[in-house]
């Protein structure tokens, strides 16, 4: 990976971090969540796995979690390495079902770290993660089209 | 047909490593009482920092087309004023909102003898709590609640930056706060999550569905400041004890005008 693709990367995850905090902000509703930044996690396992991504994703949960909130530093960026391993698992079995339960495990434990209390039969959450398992479908879809 | 690769854990161990060093770093944040993850927010002025100078807005940089034809310097002049009336359009808008505002909020806010400083919200964090403009250059304070232009409170402020502050408002999973009733009963408001819950503290003898619950000196705040009614909970009474839950959620967006109780 170039280093070229590494600026690129980390600016679009920069990006993403606050386009999806300012979204969630603008458009403040109960009933669902857009998740662009997970979503981006996930396609980033997928597609640019490589040991040169852990200091990015590094530095750029670490960055969210000083600034943005109010938890403990450290656990964020955990659960953001844990999301890119866990979605480049999915590239070995050509399952969709297992590709949407591993979505729904990594979705699950990014949201138990960034919220203090999570509620599992909450409408909220399923609407959020039916919405951004499509959102990333689509765009997996068309990634692989474009290849 | 693609051969795909096979699953190699040791793929993966320098993610694993990375995820321990994490939690060595949570570690050591949860022993120094949040001094690595306060460290940046403390030290430098974040929100400050992405004020657009006027400079840019005054847009000073299209003296640089002055070589270039008549026509476009005055399609872009003509453009840019274009933009600047907009801009005063909703300047003008905003700041008749804010007046507006301001005389509802004063009428009601005349009898405390406390500072409001008003302020707006920036972002909202995963966790739904808010980032609002304002810390201590302002001389916010962890605790100082927070009203809305109807003088009702609305949050308190839980973590304060330089110049920013976290707002813990009724849809922050951590909410928690301390009511008081007109016959003296005091009461815990918490939040789970997706609800709100409503627990009295001690035995409740006497209780008025229609009351306001309020915030009392006695119980750490500055001042009598409103909350929601009783009648807003689904309420239980059982062994004398007032329980109750609400789905009430407070809509605030960067909109909204924001008014910190400071003493």
């Amino acid at each position: 990976m170039s280093i070229n693709t590494q600026l690129k990367i980390f600016s679009i995850l920069l990006l993403m971090l606050f386009f999806d905090l300012f979204l969630n902000t603008s458009i403040s509703n109960q009933f669902f969540t857009f998740s662009l930044f997970f979503v981006y996690l996930f396609l980033l396992g997928r597609k640019y796995f490589s040991n040169k991504l852990i200091f990015l994703l590094m530095i750029a949960g670490l960055f969210y979690e000083s600034i943005f909130s109010t938890n403990y530093i450290g656990i964020f960026t955990a659960s953001v390495l844990l999301v890119v391993v866990l979605s480049n698992v999915t590239i070995f079995f050509e399952s969709k079902v297992f590709l949407f339960i591993i979505f729904l495990i990594s979705y699950i434990t990014f949201y138990t770290t960034i919220r203090t209390s999570l509620n599992f039969i909450d409408l909220n959450l399923l609407i959020s993660l039916l919405l951004n398992f499509l959102i990333f479908y689509r765009i997996d879809k068309l990634i692989k089209r474009d290849v | 047909m693609l051969n795909r690769p096979s699953f190699n854990l040791r793929r993966y161990i320098f993610f694993i490593f990375a995820i321990f060093l994490c939690g060595l770093i949570f570690i050591v944040d949860n022993f120094t009482n949040k001094g690595i993850s306060n460290f940046i927010p403390n030290n430098v002025s974040i929100v400050s920092n992405f004020k657009i100078s006027e400079k840019f807005l005054e847009n000073d940089f299209l003296m640089m087309f002055e070589s270039k034809s008549n026509l476009i310097n005055e399609n872009l002049r003509l453009k840019n004023e274009v933009l600047e009336l907009r801009r005063l359009k909703e300047l003008n808008f905003q700041l008749t909102e804010e007046i507006e505002s301001y005389s509802q909020f004063i009428k009601k806010a005349q009898l405390e003898d406390a500072n409001y400083i008003s302020t707006r919200l920036i972002l909202k964090n995963s966790n739904e709590e808010l980032l609002i403009n304002g810390g201590r250059d302002l001389n916010f304070k962890p605790g100082d609640l927070v009203l809305n232009n109807q003088y009702v409170i609305i949050g308190y402020l839980e973590e304060v930056f330089n110049d920013y502050s976290i707002l813990e408002t009724l849809n922050s999973p951590d909410f928690s706060i301390q009511m008081i009733d007109k016959y003296n009963n005091i009461y815990t408001v918490t939040n789970s999550g997706n609800q709100i819950f409503l627990n009295s503290n001690a035995d409740v003898i006497n209780y008025d569905v229609n009351d306001i619950l309020f915030t009392d000196t006695t119980l750490g705040s500055n001042g009598s400041y409103p909350f929601l009614k009783l009648s807003d909970f689904e309420l239980t009474y059982a062994n004398n004890k007032l329980s109750g839950f609400s789905n009430n959620i407070f809509e605030i967006n960067m909109r909204t005008l924001l008014y910190v109780e400071n003493n």
